[in-house]
């Protein structure tokens, strides 16, 4: 039986949270400013299934902020191991609609960040909400 | 993100061209609550960029995950199927 989807590559991911977080860290605060989000890993994929109306995508994003290197910086001050890697690998798993009338999708999903030596990544919790329209 | 219809934009995925959407850069779109390493604080945030996808040509070799799981999904509810009507 022959089914309307339609498998595709994310081939792009360019996104800011321009108001940034406080980072509290070893007594100290520090502002992270942008958070940029942008395709980490290879392998970002999905699937639009246009019988059912619903798309399913898997971003394999990194997550970057100034304030990263800021943290890396003290760390290597303190004497660690500089981790090669600046940032947070995640993987956001969405789900959501598709809309025929101008084919925008209403994703949500969770994101999940992959091991990491400052923190426990069970600890954390990175939610995307569906768009209120 | 286009003014484009839906039957336009779908024409053009499955043409393989790029399509891109975007935020409302306005919208509180991420929960994002921090390891307590980093103070355990939630912050809800607006983001602002875009996506995009590329449709796979058709008969490609590398099948995503997402579709094997739903494609092994279909073909279990299958099997069940056919042992129902064979033990009834």
């Amino acid at each position: 039986m022959s089914r309307n989807l339609l498998p595709f590559d994310v081939t792009a991911l360019d996104v800011t949270v321009a108001e940034g977080v406080t980072l509290k860290w070893q007594n100290r605060e520090i502002d992270s400013g942008p958070l940029n989000i942008t395709l980490g890993a290879p392998g970002s994929s999905g699937v639009i299934d246009y019988d059912t109306g619903k798309v399913q995508v898997e971003f394999r994003a990194r997550l970057t902020a100034p304030a990263f290197d800021e943290v890396l910086d003290i760390l290597e001050d303190l004497g660690e191991e500089r981790p090669s890697i600046g940032g947070f690998d995640t993987i956001i798993r969405s789900t959501g609609s598709v809309f025929g009338d101008d084919h925008s999708l209403r994703l949500e999903g969770k994101g999940e960040i992959t091991e990491h030596r400052l923190f426990d990544p069970a600890d954390t919790c990175i939610n995307i909400l569906a768009p209120s329209h | 993100m286009s003014s484009r219809s839906g039957a336009e934009v779908r024409d053009a995925l499955m043409r393989g061209l790029p399509v891109s959407w975007g935020f409302n850069p306005k919208e509180r779109r991420v929960v994002l609550k921090l390891p307590r390493a980093f103070g355990g604080e939630e912050h809800i945030l607006c983001i602002a960029g875009h996506y995009t996808f590329v449709a796979r040509p058709p008969g490609g070799l590398f099948m995503p995950r997402l579709l094997v799981k739903d494609f092994l999904k279909r073909g279990a509810c299958a099997i069940k199927q056919v042992f129902a009507r064979s033990t009834s």
